[in-house]
């Protein structure tokens, strides 16, 4: 008889990890599913900017754009009107994708190791990672969302991408409203190569 | 020099000095003294030349000690207003904050909004599931924090206190009491972004060790 209620009590013992990442494992798969997507489109491309153009579509399918320009702008984004903020959206897309893509030196691939999720909410999951990159270890966490499961944030080595654009863009908007934010967006990318 | 040493000691000496030593030099003085230390033999304040000492010190003492206790009870009733952030005026609600790292972080910690001053930090606990630091904010009631709103852990300065800074968001949808930002930035643990300045990453992987931030892969 005790051995009965050791065993059931080991089983629940077993069985309880595998509850608690059920519902982070899609997303989970999903992340990687993309990251290694990306990782080879990226080691095919010759130079920085085929990185940019070649991994944009891919981008698009597994993060939400829309949701991080939103969130970037703060609560500015209320005053913008509809072709405003597609063109704030289309913009910071643009300026995020060759921001990094410039990072990229074609033919080194990072490593990339996986951390244990955590689900701070529900319909959001946290996915740490370390990338070790050129000789460098980095700590970098994506913020996943439903619906979709789409990527709304990149937090590197405790900075939220985020946070770091609304710190930026809020103060735009203060100063000049909407359009001087997606004139600051233009100016941004147009500056770069 | 030596002169105008002398000079003050020399009237001290002809002055009060002397006066004081003629004055209590009396006999009949001697006697009163002496029997005034013979009766406060039990630890009483010389100096009352009453026939009930005893009664007046413990009146004095009742009144300075009186003294102390509101003292102290001023200082305690600062401290607790001080420490659970109480001193800021008009209705507060509570909501929380989850951080990966709120080390440096104190109770009664500002939280501000755009550099005001808008709440204070209530709580600090680690949530057992994942060991995270859950933090509970007070702040005031007026103050309607988008859901998307980000909270972040700053320093006063490079090396000052913890503060909570709140990036209001642009969603519809308010925070309500006792909801949880997930949105935050953890403090930034300069010392060892410093050592890894200093003293280099231990990874070594690739020939090409250019300092360079990595892909967002994606």
């Amino acid at each position: 008889m005790s051995y009965r209620v050791l065993l059931t009590l080991l089983l629940a013992l077993a069985t309880q990890p595998n509850v608690c990442t059920a519902a982070s494992a899609e997303p989970e798969t999903k992340l990687k599913g993309a990251v290694n997507e990306v990782l080879s489109v990226a080691n095919r491309s010759n130079s920085k900017a085929a990185i940019a153009t070649g991994v944009r579509p891919l981008l698009q399918r597994y993060i939400s754009f829309e949701t991080m320009t939103r969130r970037a702008v703060g609560p500015g984004w209320r005053s913008f009107d509809s072709s405003q903020q597609a063109r704030a959206t289309q913009l910071f897309t643009t300026l995020v994708i060759r921001t990094y893509a410039n990072k990229f030196t074609p033919g080194q691939l990072p490593e990339i190791q996986y951390r244990a999720a955590t689900e701070p909410a529900t319909g959001r999951v946290d996915v740490p990672t370390t990338v070790v990159y050129q000789g460098n270890r980095y700590t970098v966490t994506y913020r996943i969302e439903q619906p979709g499961w789409l990527i709304t944030d990149v937090v590197i080595e405790g900075v939220s991408m985020i946070a770091n654009y609304r710190s930026q863009l809020d103060a735009t908007f203060k100063k000049g409203g909407a359009e001087a934010v997606v004139q600051s967006l233009e100016s941004s990318v147009s500056k770069q190569p | 020099m030596s002169q105008r040493q002398r000079k003050p000691i020399d009237a001290k000496k002809s002055g009060h000095i002397v006066d004081a030593e003629r004055q209590s030099g009396t006999k009949a003085n001697r006697t009163k003294w002496k029997n005034l230390l013979e009766n406060s033999a039990g630890g009483d304040i010389i100096g009352c030349p009453s026939h009930h000492p005893t009664m007046k010190a413990s009146k004095l003492e009742l009144i300075a000690g009186l003294f102390v206790a509101i003292g102290i009870a001023a200082i305690t009733w600062l401290t607790v207003k001080l420490g659970a952030g109480a001193l800021i005026g008009g209705d507060t609600y509570t909501i929380e904050a989850r951080f990966t790292n709120a080390s440096g972080l104190s109770l009664g910690g500002n939280v501000v909004v755009a550099g005001v001053p808008v709440g204070r930090v209530e709580g600090i606990r680690v949530d057992p599931a994942d060991f995270s630091a859950i933090v509970t904010l007070r702040v005031l009631s007026h103050l309607k924090l988008p859901t998307d709103s980000i909270a972040s852990v700053k320093t006063t300065g490079l090396i000052g206190d913890k503060f909570i800074a709140i990036a209001p968001g642009a969603d519809e949808t308010i925070l309500k009491p006792g909801d949880r930002i997930v949105d935050t930035e953890a403090s930034v643990d300069l010392e060892s972004l410093i050592g890894k300045m200093a003293f280099g990453s231990v990874d070594k992987g690739g020939e090409n060790e250019a300092q360079k931030p990595p892909a967002p892969s994606p």
